[in-house]
């Protein structure tokens, strides 16, 4: 999953459209002692000295929170800057940031933020509503040319904000628009006023998120893209950066300014950007590092037995993608064949052994929906199918050809798989690698005929894996369209009642794997890594967030 | 001589020249772009994007920006006033958005060239050495162990070699680190701790030090049995004098004209040696830029390579005419 899995954290811009199981007052039903019992239970964490190293994976491309889209940067921007509210590091439900408490209108479209008096700045300027309302206007600039500037888009004027001056579909230029058209409002230095398009129950969600966390305009006029740099990056979260290497190491340093400064623990934090996860590995070992969240594959059994290892379900599917759009895959007898006849058992088993979850749905479990079965093993049946289609036995099929990325794990599934077709389909299928952007070209093009996939979802929702098979949704690259499909996701989007929304987004999935199939779902992610048992705080949970906020260190025995 | 230098210089240009022009064109033609990913980027806001980088013109007005950008002297500024400042600016990085690519460069390539001086005298060393014993003692056991030694650092891959040294000397008998590079980073900074450098150092080092023994026994071969070699047997010289004065100078050029374009490659680095020791240097940059598509870096990289490499040949032209009396340059 390597670049794959660069998880863009987005919250796909169809999601705007959508409103969430969780009202927002639900997700504010958090115990007042909350923070208690995220603390150490003793003070033995004093008598260690409070360094953390982890392994970042990769070189961040930049630490601007509103121009960041990849893993390695969120796990940093996360925690040099801090957003008006953030999440619980286990529950992940909404918990207070730089706004103190807030309040959500009866009608769902105004919120108000009260920030605290005490948010500064890393370098001990005041932290105000102000800095929050001209952050937002530089992300929806559209000379900043921000990837996620669309997470604001349910603030009411802002989609408007970031799209004036480029060409409609109608080939208009759009008008300028003025700021003071855009719901954000600095009632005054403590106090922001939000005021949405249209209710969006998410919308703390998205406030917690990275893209919508203040930055320092004064520093980022003076310096322009580099003010990213330790000598001039100004920050307001629990650490800022002392030091930056590239392709060495990123240092971070506790924020002397930061509000809750007497909360945080770790005193420094050195991120190593190890690509080669055997090198990794071995500073593991050697105690140069206290968390991998990865492992190197080839030594998995011995790394399995080892008491730091640690694996837990995560929110991705890995799959295959069918061009729907051309024989013979065009019809729906033939992709279920193709998939029915498959033992996902023998792939995670034999070939990934890590854990990974075999799976004929689409949509990893989480709490409050449970994805529909789907078409499970059975050989008879998928012959039958492929003979109705007019191939008995797999006389006439043509050969066709699977597409993937070139990666050896890639390879090693997709050859396993054309040995299943041929024996259990007497079909042929021929194997064509490609390197990744060649490979993405070819995939977003429809350029294939089976193709190699994988999904991250970017929130604790259904939504984030089926909203993409509607209707020219801009990741369904399959070409596959349904009327009733696009209907129910529709329907799902205006549904408010949690139950009856998940009874919906369950039927639009048992049409997506069960009917039509336009992708063949293969198995479920695990997050998998190594933990150090002196390091305190950190809890698993399904989007493999860790804020650094809540970690120590223990001595060691 | 000189006139021969300065005809030879005069071409340095052209060649660069015919070099970025071929790598820039080949580069916009390859499928995908620096902003194409696996989760689609709204189509207005990758438009802005590629408008910021200038990636929306046409790819002639492109490589007409890149080449003003790279003279070595800009005479006026964007807005046309005169304004004289140091040129050869190759422009951001996609990639590393906070840093231009000359920067990038500066940063890594220092680090490389040390890592590959190290490798370059251990491999010279190594390779100069075996080769000569073999090639005088033809046949020996010494010929045949060397020989296979050789062989074997040709035919394992850095990926073998680096892990394993790794797991001997760091993690088993600890010795030295098992990765990384000294705290401070750069040229000096490296140079102070050379702990770092020792293990990427061979394993970048082993390669290069198996051609040139091979390369370094087949010249003594050939130049043993030659008529001026029997002539100073025949005046009663010593062996080592022999061998070092006089058989090693024609045996030599083999190996000369091959480190032209090895050094070029051992200062520029190794993605593979890089990766394994977690070193910060440039040859990361070679492969990763290329896959990235991040257009100006692959430039910045080209003509890092190139100039090493016309020089470096330039250089080899020069040692042949000391090495051999018979070539005059015209």
């Amino acid at each position: 999953m390597t670049r794959t899995a660069h998880l863009p954290l987005v919250l796909a811009l169809v999601l705007a459209l959508v409103a969430l199981a969780a009202p927002a007052s639900a997700q504010q039903a958090l115990p007042a002692d909350w923070k208690a019992k995220v603390q150490p239970e003793s003070d033995d964490w004093k008598k260690a000295r409070q360094v953390f190293t982890f392994n970042n994976g990769a070189e961040p491309e930049t630490l601007d929170p509103q121009i960041v889209t990849g893993v390695p940067e969120h796990r940093l921007t996360g925690n040099l800057f801090e957003t008006l509210v953030t999440q619980h590091p286990e529950t992940l439900q909404t918990v207070p940031g730089v706004a103190e408490r807030w309040e959500v209108s009866r009608d769902g479209l105004v919120y108000t933020f009260h920030l605290r008096k005490n948010a500064k700045w890393s370098d001990g300027q005041p932290l105000t509503a102000t800095d929050f309302r001209d952050s937002w206007q530089r992300l929806l600039e559209p000379a900043t040319a921000a990837q996620y500037a669309y997470m604001l888009y349910p603030v009411k004027g802002a989609e408007a904000y970031n799209k004036q001056g480029s060409e409609g579909p109608d080939g208009v230029k759009r008008p300028a628009v003025p700021y003071e058209q855009v719901g954000v409002q600095a009632v005054d230095a403590h106090t922001l006023r939000v005021t949405l398009e249209r209710p969006c129950a998410y919308f703390l969600d998205l406030a917690a998120f990275d893209s919508l966390a203040p930055v320092p305009l004064r520093v980022i006029r003076a310096h322009g893209d580099r003010w990213v740099r330790p000598e001039t990056l100004v920050c307001n979260g629990p650490f800022k950066l002392g030091e930056w290497r590239p392709n060495q190491r990123i240092v971070l340093v506790k924020n002397e300014h930061y509000w809750d400064r007497d909360f945080v623990k770790l005193e420094q934090v050195v991120a190593l950007p190890l690509e080669d996860m055997d090198t990794a590995f071995k500073m593991f070992q050697q105690g140069e590092c206290d968390w991998l969240n990865d492992v190197p594959l080839g030594k998995l059994a011995e790394i399995q037995r080892l008491p730091e290892f640690y694996v837990s379900p995560y929110l991705g599917t890995y799959f295959y993608r069918f061009n729907v759009t051309k024989k013979p895959f065009d019809d729906a007898r033939v992709r279920r064949a193709l998939s029915m006849c498959i033992d996902r058992e023998a792939i995670t088993r034999d070939l990934l052994r890590a854990g990974q979850v075999p799976a004929t749905w689409f949509t990893p479990a989480m709490p409050g929906y449970e994805p529909p079965r789907g078409l499970g093993f059975d050989r008879e049946r998928a012959r039958r199918l492929l003979a109705e289609a007019g191939y008995p036995d797999g006389k006439g099929f043509p050969t066709v050809e699977l597409l993937y990325n070139t990666l050896e794990a890639h390879k090693v599934v997709a050859e396993n798989l054309v040995q299943q077709w041929r024996e259990n389909l007497g079909i042929t299928v021929s194997l064509r690698n490609s390197e990744w952007k060649v490979y993405l070209n070819d995939v977003q093009h429809l350029q294939y005929q089976i193709a190699r996939a994988a999904w991250i979802g970017d929130y604790l929702d259904p939504n984030t894996f089926l909203d993409m098979f509607v209707t020219g949704g801009g990741n369904n690259n399959t070409g596959w369209s349904n009327a009733r499909y696009d209907a129910l996701i529709a329907q799902a989007a205006r549904e408010l009642d949690p139950k009856k929304r998940m009874a919906v987004f369950q039927e639009a999935e048992r049409l997506l794997i069960e009917e039509e199939m336009p992708v063949l779902p293969l198995y479920i992610y695990v997050n998998k890594g190594l933990l150090k048992e002196t390091v305190g705080g950190w809890y698993e949970n399904v989007r493999d967030q860790h804020p650094l906020k809540y970690l120590w260190k223990e001595p060691a025995e | 001589m000189g006139r021969y230098l300065f005809r030879r210089l005069l071409q340095v240009p052209i060649v660069l020249l015919i070099l970025v022009t071929i790598s820039f064109f080949l580069m916009r033609a390859a499928p995908g772009g620096p902003f194409d990913m696996d989760k689609q980027v709204d189509a207005d806001i990758k438009r802005r994007m590629e408008e910021k980088y200038h990636l929306d013109k046409h790819p002639v007005v492109q490589y007409g920006m890149f080449l003003r950008d790279l003279a070595p002297i800009h005479v006026f500024d964007r807005e046309g006033n005169v304004s004289i400042r140091p040129g050869f600016d190759l422009g951001p990085s996609f990639k590393n958005k906070s840093l231009s690519v000359n920067e990038v460069i500066w940063l890594k390539a220092p680090v490389s060239a040390l890592l590959g001086i190290a490798a370059l005298l251990i491999s010279l060393v190594l390779g100069l050495g075996a080769g000569v014993v073999a090639g005088v003692r033809q046949n020996s056991v010494f010929d045949y162990g060397s020989m296979a030694v050789a062989m074997v650092g040709l035919a394992v891959p850095t990926f073998v070699v680096g892990p394993l040294l790794a797991l001997v000397f760091g993690l088993w008998w600890k010795l030295l680190p098992v990765a990384g590079y000294a705290a401070d980073g750069g040229f000096f900074g490296g140079l102070m701790a050379p702990q770092y450098l020792i293990l990427p150092a061979f394993a970048l080092a082993l390669p290069f030090a198996a051609r040139i023994a091979r390369l370094t026994r087949a010249g003594m071969l050939e130049v043993i049995n030659q008529d001026y070699i029997r002539t100073a047997w025949a005046k009663g010289l010593r062996e080592h004098v022999i061998v070092v004065r006089h058989a090693l100078r024609g045996a030599m050029l083999p190996v000369v004209s091959f480190l032209g374009p090895a050094v070029a490659q051992i200062l520029t680095g190794s993605l593979v040696v890089e990766q394994i020791f977690a070193i910060p240097g440039i040859g990361r940059e070679f492969v990763t830029s290329a896959m990235n598509r991040d257009y100006t870096m692959v430039m910045g990289t080209v003509i890092l390579f190139g100039v090493l490499l016309v020089a470096f040949n330039l250089i080899v032209d020069v040692v042949y005419g000391l090495l051999d009396p018979r070539i005059r340059y015209t």
